[in-house]
């Protein structure tokens, strides 16, 4: 290798800013080849992260200035929309040039929130419809679980197996230690199979959480929630949370949507936070009704209308599948709710 | 004992479920008018401290007006009222460190030994909405951010007459009088109990409680024929009040074909006393204010409060009004509350129901009484309540920081107790004055 040649290597860094949503700024240079979590991480730089892979969403940035180019091949979880807008994974991501990136959350969040391992005993286990089971259970004595955001998740072990999966809690902080989950039953699947075949009251599972950055921003605009089938579990924690925190004097809309009436569950629920909150909108659709049907007759983000976005600073919320966070996220932009104030949760069944 | 074991079908886990809300209000309900103080323990140019929902206040009354503000300065958290100076009617002063609050709007207009401090007009402490009615003083008592307009007095005070006359009738004794008509005398007392506010309240219109009234000296003196209890037979026992811009509660038909009254048990050979008929009906309304008709004498009525000061303690207050015609007639109404109705209702009667109270809160104090009660067919008034008080409430008080109460089994509470006080008998009149001498 002659001198010209190496001369004419370039080693590329870049700097990073980033920047969280209490103002706080952590500056770091990226080497060519390094995630932005990398980065991250190896600054010491808060960036909440959980699995590293680009599938559960929590490292979500978005790009202020600058280029940061992703890679395609491993993403999972940004919807086509948000990549469109500059939203990145900051795991499967790459800085091209100087950069800053926004986190939607304080610098403090992942400080406030470590997750901790602990056990959960199953107390209760019901079918509320065809596909869907509601536990409820309590953490054991010694866990460190004492604060979660609503809409945070945690994953649980299925008993026999090393597998977990990620589920969003439907109770509240103030609950603890009992938590409430709801979980779609799938034909095959791990957590499916545990829970047709063995599931018991009695049970106990491994614990490990809380987790995600999609969680309740406690800010005084209307609220509206948009859930598909079980995604409906952050937002019954969210509404409760709400509820508790005497959030009456804006509307909250929850559009909670399945295909056929024989999907839905949790309407007892759901009525009595209606009788209890007189902001609160709840609108049950039902995409392909098969009888009778006096609930909306569309799919759950079709429910709401120009006339629902009242302030401009209105907050969304999308749980559901993929396909649904991605129409629901168009439909509120075209409805004049900004990019930013939408928040969406990756929905996996399994 | 286990064939019982899973009796418990009147009040299930799918029951509580409806009222969550209302056992999530430990500490009670904010966003709601509460009496503070009758007009006379507040004479020109004093101060009152009180606490209620876990929110201290502190009274000040300044050229007629009364001014109701956070009692706790935001400079080092400690009460006005624990030693109360005023400089001028338009302030009150921190007797600490001379932080000066505008009665008006409680903003920080200066400091003692600080006039050029630069925190001065930059902020301040909340301010309380007070009406002061026929001798009553009621505060709104609300969420710092509260931003909407203050709903009226009559909306958290018990339903009225005779506009009700024709819905809820009731031949002898039309007209109840209200705290809020002009020309009534009102009188009565307040003082605090040791148990969780809600069992206060649902004490208030229990209907299955006149047992403990039964051997009251009024009852026997009297002759009342005071029931052992009254017995809801069916759907109109119990009627809801629920107008949007109106009091928010319900009223229980007693004395009409959906109740009857229990006057003996022949399994144990025990009869309700007294040959005078008693004719009352009580009703009860957010934010908990009971409205005893007819009680205890014709065409007068008791009202009563259980406004929450800490999740454990509550001010009870007990009050008659009656409407007085001539100067004569109020004069023989005071005599009589004063020489009977205080003696032997108020306290008398009343006593039995403060004991009560008391005695149910270590069953209810650590959560676990709500879920193993085993309420009965007696109770449909009280899941009503519940229920009523879930859907009608304006907020649940959240529990609160750096108050009395807000931490268990502090020094000062046992020092109280080795000395026979009760923990909650000073949070109420707070800021004991200080003495001078």
């Amino acid at each position: 290798m002659s001198s010209s040649e190496a001369v004419a290597v370039e080693i590329v860094e870049s700097k990073v800013t980033f920047r969280f949503k209490d103002g706080v700024e952590y500056e770091a240079i990226s080497s060519e080849g390094e995630t932005l979590l990398d980065v991250a991480r190896s600054n010491e730089v808060p960036v909440i992260h959980q699995c590293l892979t680009g599938s559960c969403a929590s490292c979500i940035c978005k790009v202020d200035e600058g280029d940061v180019g992703m890679d395609s091949d491993r993403l999972m979880s940004l919807l086509p929309s948000e990549q469109r807008e500059g939203f990145r994974l900051t795991c499967t991501s790459y800085a091209e040039s100087d950069c800053v990136v926004d986190l939607d959350y304080p610098s403090t969040f992942s400080e406030d929130h470590a997750a901790s391992q602990s056990v959960i005993t199953i107390n209760e286990l019901e079918w509320v419809n065809h596909n869907t089971v509601r536990i409820e259970a309590e953490l054991a004595d010694d866990a460190e679980m004492e604060h979660f955001e609503a809409g945070q998740y945690v994953q649980l072990k299925v008993p026999g197996t090393e597998e977990w999966r990620s589920y969003s809690m439907s109770s509240t902080e103030r609950e603890l230690p009992e938590v409430t989950f709801y979980i779609r039953v799938l034909e095959e699947g791990v957590m499916s199979n545990y829970l047709r075949d063995r599931a018991a009251v009695g049970d106990e599972l491994e614990i490990d959480g809380p987790y995600g950055v999609f969680y309740l921003r406690e800010e005084k605009v209307p609220q509206i929630m948009i859930a598909g089938g079980t995604g409906l579990a952050p937002m019954m924690s969210m509404i409760d949370t709400l509820r508790l925190k005497n959030f009456r004097r804006k509307p909250v809309i929850l559009a909670f949507g399945c295909s056929f009436e024989k999907d839905l569950f949790a309407q007892d629920e759901l009525e009595l936070r209606d009788t209890w909150m007189r902001n609160l909108d709840i609108r049950t659709c039902v995409s392909r009704p098969e009888g009778e049907w006096d609930g909306y007759n569309c799919r759950a983000q079709l429910s709401i209308t120009q006339d629902d976005i009242t302030d401009p600073e209105t907050v969304a919320y999308l749980c559901g599948p993929p396909a649904m966070n991605e129409a629901a996220r168009e439909h509120l932009e075209s409805l004049g709710v900004k990019g930013e104030n939408i928040h969406v949760e990756l929905f996996e069944t399994a | 004992m286990t064939k019982f074991k899973n009796a418990r079908v009147a009040n299930d886990k799918n029951t509580k479920k409806q009222y969550q809300p209302y056992m999530e209000a430990e500490w009670g309900f904010i966003n709601h008018w509460y009496p503070a103080a009758f007009s006379d323990e507040l004479p020109e140019g004093e101060v009152k401290g009180i606490q209620i929902a876990g929110i201290p206040i502190v009274l000040r009354r300044a050229k007629g007006t009364v001014h109701a503000l956070l009692d706790q300065c935001l400079h080092r958290g400690v009460r006005f009222s624990a030693k109360p100076m005023c400089l001028n009617d338009e302030t009150i002063t921190c007797w600490y460190h001379g932080f000066t609050f505008n009665l008006d709007d409680g903003e920080l207009s200066t400091i003692v030994a600080a006039p050029d401090d630069k925190l001065i007009g930059t902020t301040g402490i909340q301010k309380f909405a007070v009406e002061e009615v026929n001798g009553m003083i009621f505060v709104f008592v609300c969420e710092e951010d509260w931003d909407e307009e203050i709903p009226p007095l009559k909306n958290d005070l018990p339903i009225r007459f005779p506009e009700n006359n024709e819905k809820f009738p009731h031949p002898l004794w039309p007209d109840t009088p209200s705290i809020l008509d002009e020309g009534v005398v009102i009188r009565g007392m307040h003082r605090t109990g040791n148990a969780n506010w809600r069992l206060a309240c649902e004490n208030g219109f229990d209907a299955g409680h006149l047992l403990i009234h039964r051997d009251n000296a009024i009852v026997q003196a009297k002759e009342w024929a005071v029931p052992l209890g009254i017995k809801p037979l069916d759907d109109q026992a119990i009627a809801i009040i629920e107008d949007e811009d109106g009091p928010q509660g319900f009223l229980n038909r007693y004395f009409t074909d959906s109740y009857e009254p229990i006057l003996e048990n022949p399994i144990l050979d025990i009869k309700a006393y007294g040959q005078n008929p008693k004719y009352f009906r009580t009703s009860m309304f957010m934010p908990g204010v009971l409205m005893v008709e007819n009680w205890p004498e014709e065409h007068v009525v008791q009202y009563e409060w259980y406004i929450p000061i800490t999740d454990d303690t509550y001010e009870y207050w007990e009050v008659l009004v009656k409407k007085c015609n001539t100067e004569q007639e109020k004069k023989e109404f005071e005599y009589r509350f004063e020489n009977l109705y205080k003696p032997m209702c108020l306290e008398g009667f009343n006593d039995c129901d403060l004991m009560a109270r008391d005695a149910m809160q270590n069953f209810y104090a650590d959560g676990t009484g709500w879920d193993d009660e085993q309420l009965a067919d007696m109770d449909a008034s009280v899941i009503v309540w519940r229920k009523c008080a879930s859907n009608f409430n304006r907020g649940i008080a959240q529990p609160p920081r750096g108050v009395n109460g807000s931490k268990k089994g502090q020094s000062k509470d046992l020092a109280a107790a080795a000395l026979g006080d009760w923990p909650g008998m000073d949070a109420y009149a707070t800021g004991r004055k200080y003495d001078k001498s």
